[in-house]
């Protein structure tokens, strides 16, 4: 599909204008801090309006501004912090990574239930949740297929549910 | 209680975030330009991208590309063919002086736009192509360039080039050669640049400024990294500065 530049140019700046706090989200997941995710956005919609033409048309244009945006903090992370692959790393993407709360000390009982979730339920509840995307958005990024994000997500909250339950009835039980 | 988990889940990861930095469309523009040459003058660096009859301009027209890419993002985002330089909007004509080298510049830039779409200076016109200056300098050089269809023009010594857009400030576009023990700072400038002047070490250098071309030759002895600056004086009286970066080009 025969894309004007001017125009793709025109939709990428209006995207980024219009979702950039989503965007900032979505990195923050993935390097941990708001600084390192700002630049990675920065970096991310720079180099899609410089690629401009990478862009085929055959997906949505979010969609690829999310993974570009994606693998820029992918890079910045990966640049500040080797981490080791986990055992279940074979099953993911290219865009494999593993969210981490940025402040786990502010809610320890969400860390300790997203912890316990395998990699890929707690990458799509990140995405749900702290970037705020939609379930087509989630697909778009992820690579995957709606219905798998809507059943990846449906046994991560309900294992979600159970661990903050638990959570909640130990405390109770603490203070009672 | 699907639904009240999805507002617990929202509100118990809203408090994970921090406010980020505010957007700043500004700074995306700047690093997407500073891209766009990168990848130019990486193109330009690859052996097989350019047939050069002299290989030792590649890395100077590399440098040129650097140094001279201040509006090289407009490549991406317009769709002019008419450009500032009226020597380059006729029909082509003195291209019997220079077809090989400027063919192969054009070439070039064919291949640019094919490996990395959207990101080059669009189509080489090359029926537009015009011999700017010729029989300059010691060597005897020859300037030839060609519009493209965004708008910007490509020009070479030698098929030692690059391409630029004229557009804007300062009005000229401008490479340094370095071969057969000469450095010439060459270049197009816009209709309305009336003097192009060249400075060597701290002093200003009168450029030859002809049918929308430019060329000056340094003086033995002096190098490129002594080239500080190119100053286009314009028509209506006032100058425009293209600055090297400390440490030379």
């Amino acid at each position: 599909m025969a894309i004007d530049n001017r125009t793709l140019a025109d939709q990428i700046e209006r995207i980024y204008r219009e979702r950039y706090p989503a965007f900032c989200r979505l990195a923050t997941a993935v390097t941990g801090d708001v600084e390192t995710a700002h630049d990675a956005v920065q970096g991310g919609f720079a180099r899609a309006l410089a690629r401009s033409g990478d862009f085929r048309g055959d997906g949505s244009l979010e969609g690829w501004l999310w993974r570009i945006v994606l693998r820029k903090a992918l890079d910045l992370r990966r640049r500040d912090v080797p981490a080791p692959l986990p055992a279940d790393a074979a099953e993911e993407t290219p865009l494999w990574w593993r969210p981490e709360l940025p402040h786990p000390e502010l809610d320890p009982e969400l860390d300790a239930a997203l912890r316990a979730l395998p990699t890929r339920q707690r990458r799509i509840v990140f995405l749900r949740y702290f970037a705020d995307m939609t379930h087509g958005e989630i697909a778009e990024v992820s690579e995957i297929a709606p219905g798998t994000v809507s059943a990846t997500l449906t046994q991560a909250k309900a294992a979600l549910a159970r661990r903050l339950t638990q959570a909640k009835v130990a405390d109770k039980e603490v203070h009672r | 209680m699907s639904n009240s988990l999805d507002t617990m889940l929202s509100e118990r990861f809203s408090g994970q975030c921090e406010a980020p930095p505010g957007a700043d469309l500004a700074d995306v523009r700047r690093r997407a330009r500073h891209l766009v040459v990168l990848t130019q003058a990486r193109r330009l660096r690859q052996p097989g991208v350019r047939r050069l009859p002299l290989r030792g301009s590649l890395l100077v027209a590399a440098v040129a590309v650097l140094a001279g890419g201040g509006t090289a993002a407009a490549f991406a985002v317009r769709a002019l063919t008419e450009t500032p330089a009226s020597a380059l909007n006729g029909p082509a004509h003195g291209r019997d002086a220079t077809p090989a080298d400027a063919l192969d510049l054009a070439q070039a830039v064919e291949r640019w736009g094919v490996e990395l779409p959207g990101s080059g200076p669009g189509e080489p016109l090359t029926d537009r192509s015009a011999t700017l200056l010729s029989d300059v300098g010691s060597q005897h050089d020859t300037v030839s360039a060609f519009p493209t269809s965004h708008g910007a023009v490509c020009f070479e010594i030698r098929a030692a080039g690059t391409c630029n857009t004229l557009d804007g400030s300062p009005g000229i576009t401008w490479a340094i050669l370095s071969a057969l023990g000469s450095t010439r700072v060459y270049g197009v400038a816009a209709d309305g640049v009336a003097r192009v002047q060249v400075n060597v070490g701290g002093l200003l250098h009168e450029a030859t400024l002809r049918n929308n071309g430019y060329f000056y030759e340094l003086e033995k002895g002096m190098r490129l990294r002594d080239v500080r600056g190119i100053t286009a004086t314009w028509k209506d009286g006032s100058t425009r500065e293209v600055t090297m970066p400390p440490g030379g080009p």
